[in-house]
């Protein structure tokens, strides 16, 4: 008998995903207000000098979203017990659809978070400004996906480890470097009006290469069953 | 029981060249004279340049050796790329060591964030911390090699980003030198350009010496564990006298 299409699949791992965060609120109710509140405490320990503020808020933003996205990024996969990926297995799950389906999931979560802090941001670093909002918006979806992939990827290279909690993000930081950069920058440009284009195309093209690669390496990956 | 590994005979003529090889460098470099605007500065460019150079080739060997497990499942190949990557990360921490100690010489400060090579060699050298931290994290040698691979494939993406960061970025590290698309256009004066030559070679045979040694320790290592595991297998009471687990 033929299962669904790797859509449907990719479709019930999101809905999966989201049903989880619905039951534990985890992402909105703690990790949301806890990044705020980093946002918000950041002046008081770097300076509260309105011209500073203005020119390191939008990286303090996405270094916020960073750290705390890659968490939520890695959740998914990385805690995933054995006998969860048995079942997903025995279900005849394919584990590129898990892949995308964890990443996605993540990156849904991640575009909420970010749409959220961004007005926090706006109001506490940079206010009284006109920002473009299509391009904040453009930049919360495409970093988001790549924060979503990469913390997949990674996720799934510490799933079952002891050490995963202190391993996944040493491991995912140094490869959101370019992610952090792009969105930064491209932040930059819209809050002053300017076109974040290039930054929107270089994320897009991190995106679908890490797509590519955790599509390509997720079997194998799903070979190496957790050492839990 | 198979035997205990020997190191390989060719490992001494390594060693021998290495020594030979790295004496005449470090001649050659005593009578490079001081350069115009640098002094004796300049002359850390002849561990600074060879230490990145042997980096990338540990680190570029650590990648073939990560896809020759994922694509054939070789052993070897992750042994191989597990000593490469090893080596690689010292020569990397080299890089940045005797960079910081030319940035403080030369421009009055360790660091500098508008060098991009700087800050990308830094990234890169913690991104390879990590690779080391992931295989230690893992007792079981299938696990580790596939998962270690994947790392390993994903993180080499870095090294081309590290040297063309200078290409790519407004930067105050110098453009590339040796290494450049334009390689006919090259800059360097050949007073400098000959001993850095050798030296590169020097390192290079250190380099081929070391990551012998590394693999001699890797398969002595790997017959250790199954000799262990070989005594600690009850084969022949477990077939003869079968006993309960549970306590009597």
């Amino acid at each position: 008998m033929k299962g669904p299409g790797l859509l449907p699949q990719v479709a019930w791992v999101i809905r999966k995903n989201l049903a989880i965060e619905r039951r534990s609120g985890e992402t909105f109710w703690m990790v949301t207000p806890f990044a705020a509140l980093a946002l918000m405490l950041a002046p008081l320990a770097i300076s509260t000098d309105t011209a500073l503020l203005r020119r390191i808020g939008p990286g303090m933003l996405w270094l916020v979203l960073v750290l705390f996205g890659l968490g939520v990024a890695l959740r998914p996969s990385a805690g995933e017990s054995r006998s969860v990926r048995d079942l997903a297995a025995l279900c005849g799950l394919d584990p590129a659809a898990r892949f995308l389906g964890n990443s996605l999931g993540a990156a849904i979560l991640l575009i909420a978070v970010t749409l959220i802090l961004t007005p926090v941001m706006i109001v506490l670093y940079a206010p009284g400004g006109n920002p473009a909002w299509g391009w904040l918006i453009l930049l919360a979806g495409t970093g988001a996906v790549s924060l979503g992939l990469l913390g997949s990827l990674i996720g799934a290279v510490v799933t079952g480890l002891r050490t995963r909690t202190s391993l996944a993000p040493l491991l995912a930081l140094p490869l959101a470097v370019p992610v952090l950069v792009a969105t930064t920058r491209g932040t930059e440009s819209a809050l002053s009006r300017r076109s974040s284009i290039s930054w929107v195309l270089l994320l897009v093209a991190m995106d679908l290469a890490l797509a590519v690669v955790g599509v390509l390496l997720a079997g194998t990956l799903d070979n190496t069953p957790p050492t839990d | 029981m198979e035997a205990i590994p020997v190191l390989w005979r060719g490992t001494w003529i390594l060693g021998a060249a290495s020594i030979i090889l790295l004496g005449i460098g470090l001649y050659a470099v005593s009578g490079v004279p001081d350069e115009e605007t640098q002094g004796i500065a300049a002359r850390l460019l002849f561990v600074h340049v060879p230490s990145v150079v042997t980096a990338y080739l540990a680190l570029g060997i650590g990648v073939l050796g990560a896809l020759g497990y994922l694509v054939r499942r070789w052993g070897w190949a992750d042994l191989v790329s597990a000593a490469a990557i090893e080596i690689g990360v010292v020569l990397t921490a080299l890089t940045l060591w005797t960079g910081m100690m030319w940035g403080r010489l030369v421009w009055s400060v360790w660091w500098d964030w508008t060098d991009a090579r700087m800050v990308s060699t830094a990234v890169l050298f913690f991104l390879y911390i990590g690779y080391l931290a992931l295989r230690r994290s893992i007792d079981d040698s299938h696990i580790r090699a596939t998962r270690c691979a994947v790392l390993g494939t994903v993180a080499f993406v870095q090294v081309p980003i590290v040297h063309y960061s200078v290409l790519w970025f407004r930067t105050l590290h110098q453009g590339a030198t040796l290494i450049r698309p334009d390689v006919a256009n090259a800059t360097m004066d050949t007073e400098y350009s000959g001993p850095l030559g050798l030296t590169i070679v020097a390192f290079i045979t250190l380099f081929a010496l070391l990551i012998t040694l590394r693999l001699h320790l890797a398969r002595t290592e790997l017959f250790i564990t199954r000799a262990a595991r070989e005594a600690s297998t009850p084969v022949g009471a477990a077939v003869t006298a079968p006993r309960s687990r549970s306590p009597v």
